[in-house]
């Protein structure tokens, strides 16, 4: 069994070798990984090994005792806390109150500079750029022509001005997806009639769920489906959910179809974009 | 020279005396008494590789032009942490075999947290005196899936990114604080220039310095209550027979932090995890599919998933239904867990001190428990990636979406029941064995003599 111990411990020595050749060769991450592993593996073995044969076995027996403390020091410890207190208290009980309000208000204060931390959330979540007569654009900044958007295909799409390296933010959440449907398909209610010219529709791509970028436009069926949590929201009839866990309709941007064959944005959003949160209820 | 050294000590801290004892101190054998052990490898390991990964990586949200190796990337503007990510992966020398390491060691820690909780579970090991220290692992556990998100947040690729969103979100689903809550922890409105800067100290130094310090009271308090052990022959209420600390079971210890270091950095050089440039940097308008997070947070996106639409409108005001499965059912869940020991204690009345374990099959109520919350939680692992399984079986996903709902409202009153019926028969059985088992001892008159065998 010596041996054996000992046989491991070479081979550990080998692959420490492979590492460092390996290393200085510029070796794949593979081979680096291994050898790391083997190396490590082959001086457990060795151990092992050394543990079970070449030593002899030992059994031991610890006394087990009750944790608990004599009477004497349980009634002294808590005899010592209770002696002290009191000898805090014993004068002007109105002290020990203002003491303790001073400790409050100054952990108070210190709480203070938390307000630091981020910005008032009123009027920063859920809003968006859009604005009657923005055009579309892509990420790259170029116009959303109408006849780009073939049946069945979808465009994700920012208003014009609000795209590019500075408006990181604002893109996270004025993406819209934009799809086409035969117009005579669509379902909307007659508050929308005039919101999807030739069939174009645009929706958030913010899912109202958690906010995760709608992925998967289902051709067939006409739906979004979000990536994350698999909510499906019908592109025929406004947004509605058709399943899963999102409970509100996707906001939906009307829209327009200017003289040179843009999209242009008809109006705001339907509705705040994104989660639901406690200042979003109506 | 050994010599030297320990009166050198003794001298100065009269150590001698506690190594004496300490040297020799009784450990159990069993081999699940090392999950917890197996643990502590994992937090070790994930120090040393997470301090040579801080090295190289840059925890800021700045954006750059990439230029690097990854050829299909070349170009794009990214932030400076996931080109340091991707610098480090593909360009630096065992670079990518440490990241992938650190990564899966995640993984292993928390599988080994759990399973060594389970066997404190299922053998009674939390029972008085040992609540305070169950209180203290399963906040442990707590902290590590925190380090761990953090973690799988930090590299700014098109995953981390979208983990942060859906965390943002939930956030802003609790209520009365929850708008607020999200502006002060990602610095405003998703997606802020701060997250990564913010994450980063919380990762690397406020949820490992916590770790190791409850660490370190857990295995102070371990070493003080001494260890429990399985009932046999020859084990009482009053003692811990085991191997002694030095040198049969160090050497044991040695053996399983290597084997631990050994298989983590095999894993970490020969099994992808998590190929950061695959997903490209995060833009916040673009998600990868399919999106799924590291197993421990698999039941948060399970539940997520099959829960129902529970969004509650009053006014301007509205509780948003995520906040129902993701805050929530979690605070239930390890609410409950927390108070388990208090919990059946008020069923048991059972006041004495516990030293011996129980097999698991001596408490079916304990058990059927156990397996019921086991079940309930794989489901919703399992939920976690519906999508896939759609796919996979060529299946609708609503289909599969309702099979989890209903399934998760079943399955686990079965499985404990189940497990519950397991426990009385195997209960029944060892009733009946207990005469059968008897020990016979040969007499040097070559007669021979029985005797009985308390039966555990």
């Amino acid at each position: 069994m010596t041996i054996v111990a000992a046989l491991w411990l070479l081979l550990a020595i080998l692959a420490s070798i492979v590492f460092a050749t390996g290393f200085a060769l510029d070796a794949s991450p593979q081979i680096e990984g291994a050898s790391l592993g083997i190396a490590c593996l082959s001086i457990a073995s060795a151990l092992i090994v050394w543990g079970r044969n070449l030593m002899p076995k030992a059994t031991v027996v610890d006394e087990q005792h009750p944790k608990r403390s004599t009477e004497a020091d349980r009634d002294a410890a808590a005899g010592e806390l209770e002696s002290g207190l009191r000898q805090i208290t014993a004068r002007k009980s109105w002290l020990v109150k203002l003491g303790l309000a001073t400790v409050s208000i100054l952990g108070i204060a210190a709480l203070f500079p938390i307000r630091t931390f981020g910005p008032n959330p009123k009027g920063r979540i859920g809003t968006s750029d859009w604005r009657t007569g923005a055009r579309l654009v892509r990420d790259d900044g170029t116009v959303v022509r109408a006849d780009a958007v073939e049946i069945g295909s979808v465009v994700t799409a920012f208003p014009e001005g609000f795209v590019g390296a500075d408006h990181t933010g604002d893109m996270a959440s004025d993406a819209v997806m934009v799809v086409r449907v035969t117009p005579q398909e669509l379902q909307l209610p007659d508050a929308r009639s005039g919101w999807a010219p030739q069939g174009y529709l645009a929706y958030s791509k913010i899912c109202t769920h958690l906010g995760c970028p709608l992925g998967l436009y289902r051709q067939g069926p006409q739906q979004l489906m979000c990536p994350c949590h698999q909510s499906i929201f019908n592109v025929l009839d406004g947004g509605s959910v058709v399943f899963g866990p999102a409970a509100r309709a996707l906001p939906q941007l009307p829209l327009e179809i200017d003289p040179d064959g843009n999209l242009r944005a008809g109006g705001a959003m339907s509705d705040f974009i994104g989660p639901d949160n406690w200042d979003h209820g109506a | 020279m050994i010599r030297g050294l320990f009166n050198y000590l003794d001298d100065r801290l009269g150590s001698s005396s506690f190594l004496r004892g300490a040297l020799r101190k009784a450990f159990p054998d069993h081999w699940s008494f090392m999950l917890g052990e197996l643990a502590a490898n994992c937090f070790i390991f994930i120090l040393l590789s997470g301090t040579y990964l801080s090295f190289f990586f840059h925890p800021s949200d700045a954006t750059v032009v990439y230029h690097g190796s990854m050829r299909s990337l070349d170009g794009r503007t990214m932030t400076e942490g996931y080109a340091s990510v991707l610098q480090l992966s593909l360009q630096s020398k065992v670079g990518l075999v440490i990241r992938q390491a650190h990564h899966w060691c995640a993984d292993v820690f928390v599988a080994a947290i759990v399973v060594h909780m389970g066997r404190i579970f299922f053998t009674g090991a939390f029972r008085k005196p040992r609540e305070i220290n169950w209180i203290i692992g399963l906040t442990l556990l707590l902290l590590v899936m925190g380090d761990g998100f953090t973690g799988y947040s930090l590299p700014g690729d098109n995953l981390s990114g979208g983990g942060l969103r859906i965390a943002y979100s939930i956030a802003l689903s609790i209520p009365l604080i929850g708008t607020w809550l999200a502006s002060l922890l990602f610095g405003g409105a998703f997606p802020s220039q701060d997250i990564t800067a913010r994450l980063f100290p919380i990762h690397i130094l406020f949820l490992p310095g916590a770790i190791a310090a409850l660490i370190g009271a857990h295995v102070a308090i371990l070493w003080h209550q001494k260890h429990t052990q399985f009932p046999g022959e020859g084990r009482t209420e009053r003692n811990v027979v085991g191997s002694p600390l030095f040198p049969n079971y160090a050497i044991k210890s040695a053996a399983l932090m290597m084997a631990t270091f050994g298989i983590l950095l095999l894993m970490g050089g020969l099994i992808e995890i998590n190929p950061v440039w695959e997903y490209g940097p995060y833009d916040p308008w673009t998600l990868a599919s399919p999106a799924q997070p590291d197993w421990y947070i698999g039941w948060l996106e399970g539940a997520l998933r099959i829960a129902p639409r529970w969004a509650i409108r009053f006014g301007n005001h509205a509780i948003a239904a995520p906040f129902w499965p993701a805050v929530a059912m979690p605070g239930i869940v390890f609410g409950a867990l927390f108070a388990w020991p208090f919990i059946e204690r008020r069923f048991t009345r059972d006041d004495a001190e516990h030293e011996l374990l129980q097999f698991p099959w001596q408490n079916p109520g304990r058990v059927a428990t156990g397996v019921g919350l086991a079940t309930y939680m794989a489901l919703l692992l399992g939920a976690a990636s519906d999508d896939v399984q759609a796919r996979i079986g060529q299946m609708d996903i609503q289909t599969i979406a309702w099979a989890y709902r209903i399934a998760v409202l079943i399955l686990p009153f079965v499985a404990a029941a189940i497990a519950w019926f397991a426990c009385r028969e195997l209960q029944r059985r060892h009733s009946e064995q207990k005469p059968n088992r008897v020990l016979l001892i040969r007499t040097p008159e070559g007669g021979f003599e029985e005797k009985g065998i308390p039966t555990p």
